[in-house]
């Protein structure tokens, strides 16, 4: 049993997504940053697709009522159990009451985690991903006070991963791909070029459905509405304001607005743990680069190990430290509140 | 075979479209390809969704797995052998939905009435007079947008959106009707409302009203 204590902005259930039901206006929904997803499964042992709790912001917490082995992943920094700080991305063995809190982190904005054997909790449709927008998951939301349960405990899993996969492909950078809707690329030329030279901030408007971007107004128009059509992951549309909206994983099934292409797949993750009020860039890339990036990444997602590790707790003054040592000594990784340093062989 | 264009969109989506207006015989014929799309893909574990709209149907697939060019020629191999004369109909039967006109379910219908110049009898008379075809499901879950609204009673949105419209509210917005199976923000003139359940994520499956076929409202008293 876990009690919850506190859910941070929004703590949902969430897998790799709720598919094929776009035919009767359920879009994908499932988690924002799926590599982040998939490596807190992989940390605790188990299938790619076990539900993970999604937690989007700083502060969450609850308390065990139960042994098990819990992982954390995201962005790179620190969770806490009890007054032990332990980096993000990786398993740990919780006794009997451990708490464990994950605080604000500068580096990103989503957490996922995930306990050894997996919650126990109920499939709508095929999935376990809670849907923001309609009201038919809404057992799917963590709250305050829930009371969670889990399937088979399991606390044999204390393990780290060998690979600064977050730094390198999911941390934001201020380049977003896009791939150009062949339509745009033909009509409207003029609209690449001043969206490629336009700097845009993330506003407070981003939630699971979209992100809202705010910039200079020179992409306004009067082109008429389209006829409402099917939309993606990724899709960018153009309102006449001339602010683009990039669509997540709980947008609408259909829309109106002037597509201009889309975000290609690999880049959901790192557009979602950008934090509100940074900027972004666009940058055209075409199918077959986007296909070459794609494999590139994959292959270092795939070449991720995990690697058991020991973890030291120092009490120095006032400071308290904890440093996880893998098995052969290859990763060293050292945390306080402030700081974390990882040391690789 | 048919006509239609294929495009991409992003790296997971491609889009056939077939023409550029809302139009029933093109929509027939959206429905009438996704049937031989469903067929021919269904040995394809890298398609995640196969869906239509008015006048398109949107394929996501799993790039991991599938290019756009393999998918694009498969499309092409299944247009060749599709016969879009075939006029076998689907008997999809007509989906009656009973709704309680005015008052208190449907508080703009006295402003159109109005406005329009026509008795509300006469609006709901003619609202329910015809079987209007679900050219598409979207915007929420089952949500059915509805072609064939007589120009007589279509009638522009309200200026400013309801915080909450009612779930099983039937609206008109433009030439458009509709009906909100949850209860949401919106911006339609809602005239009446059903209790039948449009969605229900127990049931497999869930939605009541399917993507291609007709639905009819029927005036239900008290």
């Amino acid at each position: 049993m876990i009690k919850i204590l506190n859910t941070a902005t929004l703590s949902s259930f969430q897998d790799l997504g709720r598919f094929g039901k776009k035919s009767i206006g359920v879009s994908q929904s499932g988690c924002l940053d799926k590599f982040s997803f998939i490596i807190s499964n992989f940390l605790c042992g188990n299938k790619k697709n076990e539900g993970a709790i999604e937690i989007v912001g700083g502060g969450f917490s609850c308390e065990f009522m139960e042994d098990v082995s819990i992982a954390v992943s995201g962005p790179t920094g620190i969770f806490k159990i009890n007054n032990d700080q332990i980096s993000i991305n990786s398993s740990i063995k919780i006794k009997k009451y451990d708490t464990l809190y994950i605080p604000e982190n500068k580096n990103g904005n989503i957490f996922y985690f995930s306990i050894s054997g997996g919650f126990k909790v109920n499939n709508i449709m095929n999935s376990v991903s809670f849907h923001q927008p309609s009201s038919i998951t809404n057992d799917l939301r963590v709250n305050i006070g829930d009371i969670l349960h889990m399937k088979k405990p399991n606390s044999n899993f204390q393990k780290l991963i060998n690979s600064s996969f977050f730094e390198k492909y999911i941390k934001s950078a201020n380049d977003i791909s896009i791939i150009y809707d062949e339509v745009t690329l033909n009509k409207f030329p003029d609209f690449i070029n001043i969206l490629e030279s336009n700097q845009y901030t993330i506003s407070a408007e981003a939630s699971r459905q979209g992100i809202r971007l705010k910039g200079n107004d020179n992409l306004s128009h009067k082109l008429k509405d389209e006829i409402s059509s099917g939309v993606s992951l990724g899709t960018v549309q153009l309102p006449p304001s001339g602010q683009p909206i990039i669509l997540l994983n709980d947008s609408q099934t259909t829309g109106g607005y002037l597509k201009l292409g889309s975000i290609p797949n690999f880049e959901i993750p790192k557009l979602s743990q950008t934090k509100i009020n940074s900027t972004i860039r666009f940058k055209g890339i075409d199918l077959s680069e986007s296909n070459n990036f794609r494999k590139k990444i994959d292959l270092k997602f795939n070449s991720i190990k995990l690697e058991d590790y020991f973890l030291y707790n120092h009490k120095i003054k006032n400071n308290h430290i904890s440093v996880q040592i893998s098995e052969n000594d290859s990763i060293i990784s050292i945390a306080n509140e402030q700081l974390i340093n990882v040391f690789k062989e | 075979m048919s006509n239609p264009k294929i495009f991409y969109h992003g790296d997971s989506t491609a889009i056939i479209k077939f023409g550029d207006k809302i139009d029933e015989d093109i929509n027939i014929l959206v429905h009438k390809f996704l049937e031989s799309l469903v067929r021919g893909f269904s040995e394809y574990s890298s398609i995640l969704d196969i869906y239509p709209t008015y006048n398109s149907i949107i394929i996501d697939y799993d790039p991991n797995k599938i290019l756009y060019e393999n998918i694009k020629e498969k499309i092409n191999l299944i247009n060749s052998e599709f016969d879009s004369s075939d006029n076998e109909k689907k008997h999809y039967k007509i989906i009656e939905i009973p709704v309680k006109y005015g008052g208190e379910f449907g508080p703009d219908l006295k402003r159109m009435s109005k406005a329009l110049n026509i008795t509300e009898k006469k609006i709901i008379q003619i609202h329910s007079s015809q079987k209007y075809r679900v050219h598409m499901i979207g915007f929420m879950p089952g949500f059915p947008y509805l072609g064939g609204l007589d120009k007589r009673i279509s009638f522009p949105r309200l200026d400013e959106p309801r915080l909450a419209v009612p779930e099983g509210s039937v609206g008109i917005a433009g030439d458009q009707t509709g009906i909100y199976p949850f209860s949401s923000p919106g911006g339609w003139n809602i005239i009446g409302r059903t209790n039948l359940k449009l969605f229900d994520s127990k049931k497999n499956p869930p939605n009541l009203i399917i993507s291609g076929s007709y639905i009819k409202f029927k005036i239900q008293n008290d």
